[in-house]
């Protein structure tokens, strides 16, 4: 019950003072365990102008559990699991780092930074992590042209 | 206008600023107004044994109730002191012709008395500064700031306020009531419920400052507590102890800070004494796990940890439980990691006086380095690896392996005392034969006995009576442990490996070990054929106990045992091999390839007399429990 308090409290708070480049609304109404975000890439990234929509998943024990996080658009980045799970497990994600006053906020902050500028030495797709260090042109190019197929 | 009109207009004034201020009952134009001392800066104070305090007046309190026998400084800083009391007196003639009488006192008698003085002075000095008027309000203020500032009392040639010891607790327990008080008016956001709550429901972390509220505080140690996460255990601020600030933004020493939370704050945030129990027990494993100098009892049932000094055993009252800087993973100030001694962390200490320890479970005494009962500092003791097979261990192997039978799935050794050869595990209730140790179908598990041509058809009574029982005369009898052998032998490569290493190290025991040597290899001219042998037969009823019995004072004996493992025999390591050797040895050479069955029968009596002699005499050593003989580590 407590959960479910904070996080109304925090879907308040978050459509009174909307992230910038984000659109937060829940999957189902009577689910507020389920978050549905649509990011737009950030500009000055490869992702500009891509719509990608991700999902949030509050686990029953949140906030003492992370939320998860997956990319239900395909996208060309290193730290997010290029198959049908789209996930991204990175810094505060993580269970382990995971502090319980973090918020979603946080949490889709982090993403969008990572967006901007990923971290390949954090990697879970290791060739594209690979490819962004050494040929970041190439990458660049990749990227660009999955958002076009998927991002729009 | 009237002096008296000054003076009470005056007064009228302050107690209108100052509504606490009361009017002396005996002087109408005295009054009296408690001004707080909470310095801007915590004020340092250092509380001496009285004696040491000398130079500093004490006034009436300061008793010398205190031994100075030990001198133990203690410096702490203390926001807030007892407050000052000031007396005020209006004299006639005031403000025209006379100054403000003045008298100060402080609570707890804190404040030296040579500095009341001085602030007493003050007032007159003031009333001359401003004219010979009306000066309380500038006085009380100056003694305001004055507390703000300490009284200047840490810029005294110590750095700090000196206090005999005596006035401590007073103080102390003043500044943390304060504390306590202004926390409790507070109101603070929760950073877990993100809700404002009052600092009676909230808790301040005592390291790092960080507050939540209670009930949060509860639910997520109370649950990392159950699932055993007590590295989870610390504040829950998402950059404490991150970059060695703590919340009022101070560094700390160490680059990363201590996040480890006492019990006590466990306790004060109203966790559960059994749970906070719970927290502090599998702290306290995991620092003996993680500690390569913990040796553990020998005793198989046991296996507790020795008694050690590093890690004290827990208190029955967990508010007394010693504050413990290894606690915090990365301060690494003390004894968090073992030290790194002269020694390799696992060489026995030498000192031979060392070499008891206490289990802290079952209180035996043993030595930490032979493992074996404490046998005073005196006598001569090698080294053991706990791991190694000792001769019960493997009496024990042994008789699993020629009187048991092991599930094939999940290996538990079964003997049987009587009935057919179709087992149902005890533990995974998997159908097997006994005989064989193959895996029969539930649905129809005779099969196994009924089919011609099977190795088991028609012997699903055989050994009826357990190992006691007729054995068929054609030596197909009872095969027993097939896994076990691999285990046996795969702890003794394990123990041949170790001992090739010490007998390296080894070498002044070398040259008392050569004789030997050389008599033995004479004895064990062709143990190639015999070894090889000796491992082709490792399923056969083979009884070496009592040479095994024999076995044990000559520890030392398997260390001059450390031949490049031969080929085929290298598997079966010197634990087995050497045994089995013994055994053919003691049988007057070698054993015949077939099993003769009357040897057999013998043999299987000798060992069933063994067994039984083992639990009346507990195995006369090490004071074994009697179960240890069928357990292997």
């Amino acid at each position: 019950m407590a959960a479910n308090k904070r996080i109304m409290k925090e879907l308040a708070e978050i459509n009174n003072n909307p992230l910038q480049g984000c659109t937060i609304k829940l999957a189902k109404e009577d689910d507020l365990n389920n978050w549905d975000v649509t990011m737009d890439g950030p500009p000055e990234s490869p992702y500009a102008g891509g719509k990608f929509n991700i999902q949030i998943v509050l686990p029953k024990e949140y906030p003492f559990k992370p939320p998860v996080l997956t990319f239900k658009t395909k996208i060309y980045h290193p730290n997010v699991t290029n198959d049908d799970k789209g996930a991204m497990c990175l810094g505060m994600l993580r269970a382990d780092e995971w502090k319980p006053p973090n918020k979603i906020v946080d949490v889709l902050k982090l993403v969008r930074a990572v967006l901007a500028a990923p971290q390949p030495d954090d990697a879970v797709e290791a060739g594209i992590a690979n490819e962004f260090k050494t040929d970041r042109k190439a990458f660049d190019k990749t990227a660009q042209d999955w958002v076009k197929k998927y991002a729009k | 206008m009237a002096d008296s009109d000054e003076r009470e207009e005056e007064l009228t004034t302050l107690s209108a600023i100052y509504p606490e201020l009361v009017p002396s009952s005996e002087d109408f134009y005295g009054a009296t107004l408690e001004i707080p001392v909470s310095p801007s800066q915590p004020l340092l104070v250092r509380f001496v044994p009285s004696k040491a305090a000398g130079d500093i007046s004490l006034n009436k309190r300061g008793k010398t109730s205190i031994k100075a026998a030990a001198y133990i400084e203690r410096d702490v800083e203390l926001s807030h002191l007892p407050p000052l009391t000031l007396h005020m007196s209006l004299p006639e003639g005031y403000p025209q012709s006379k100054p403000p009488q003045v008298q100060l006192e402080a609570q707890e008698d804190w404040l030296p008395s040579d500095k009341l003085k001085e602030l007493e002075k003050q007032a007159e000095a003031l009333w001359e500064d401003f004219g010979r008027c009306q000066t309380l309000f500038s006085y009380i203020d100056y003694l305001q700031q004055a507390a703000e500032s300490g009284f200047d009392l840490a810029f005294s040639t110590d750095g700090c306020l000196v206090l005999p010891m005596a006035v401590e607790k007073a103080l102390v327990t003043y500044d943390a009531e304060t504390k306590g008080a202004l926390f409790d008016a507070g109101t603070y956001e929760c950073g877990i419920c993100i809700e404002p709550k009052k600092g009676t429901s909230c808790y301040r972390l005592s390291r790092c400052g960080h507050v939540f509220c209670k009930s949060c505080l509860q639910e997520f140690y109370n649950s990392a507590i159950k699932e055993g996460d007590v590295a989870n255990v610390k504040c829950l601020s998402p950059d404490c102890g991150k970059k060695g600030t703590t919340a009022n933004g101070k560094i700390l020493r160490q680059t990363t800070t201590s996040r480890a939370i006492h019990p006590r704050e466990l306790l004060a945030m109203g966790l559960e004494d059994k749970m906070v129990r719970r927290f502090v027990e599998m702290k306290r494993k995991k620092k003996l796990e993680a500690d390569k100098q913990t040796v553990y009892c020998p005793r198989t049932w046991c296996q507790g940890a020795a008694k050690s000094p590093k890690y004290p055993p827990i208190p029955a009252d967990l508010a007394t439980y010693p504050d413990d800087e290894s606690d915090d993973e990365s301060t690494g100030k003390d004894s968090a990691p073992p030290q790194p001694s002269k020694q390799p962390a696992d060489a026995p200490p030498i000192d031979p006086e060392d070499r008891i320890a206490v289990c802290e479970k079952c209180n035996f005494a043993f030595c930490r380095v032979c493992y074996r009962g404490w046998h005073g500092q005196f006598a001569r003791c090698y080294p053991r690896d706990p791991n190694e097979l000792s001769a019960e261990e493997k009496a024990s192997y042994d008789y699993i392996l020629s009187n048991t039978s092991p599930c094939p799935t999940c290996s538990s050794p079964t003997q049987k005392t009587y009935g057919c050869n179709h087992m149902i595990c005890f533990n995974c209730r998997t159908h097997y034969c006994y005989l064989c140790g193959s895996w029969l179908d539930g649905r129809d598990p005779y099969q196994h006995f009924n089919q011609p041509g099977r190795e088991c058809y028609q012997r699903l009574f055989e050994l009826e009576e357990g190992e006691n029982g007729q054995a068929p005369g054609d030596g197909r009898g009872f095969a027993g442990a097939r896994r076990w052998e691999q285990m046996a032998i795969e702890v003794a490569r394990e123990a041949d490996a170790r001992e090739a290493a010490e007998a390296a190290q080894a070498a002044e025991d070398e040259q008392a070990a050569r004789a030997l040597e050389a008599e033995e290899r004479a004895e064990a001219d062709g143990p190639e054929n015999e070894l090889a042998e000796a491992v082709a037969q490792v399923q056969i009823n083979d009884n070496p106990i009592p040479e095994a019995a024999q076995q044990r004072p000559n520890a030392h004996a398997r260390r001059r045992n450390p031949f490049p493992a031969h080929p085929r025999a290298g598997g079966a390591a010197a634990a087995v091999r050497y045994h089995e050797r013994q055994a053919g040895n003691a049988r007057g050479g070698r054993r015949p390839a077939v099993n003769n069955d009357e040897r057999r029968q013998a043999e299987l009596q000798r060992f069933l007399d063994m067994a039984e002699r083992d639990e009346e005499e507990g195995w006369n050593s090490d004071e074994l429990d009697e179960d240890e003989d069928f357990r292997i580590r």
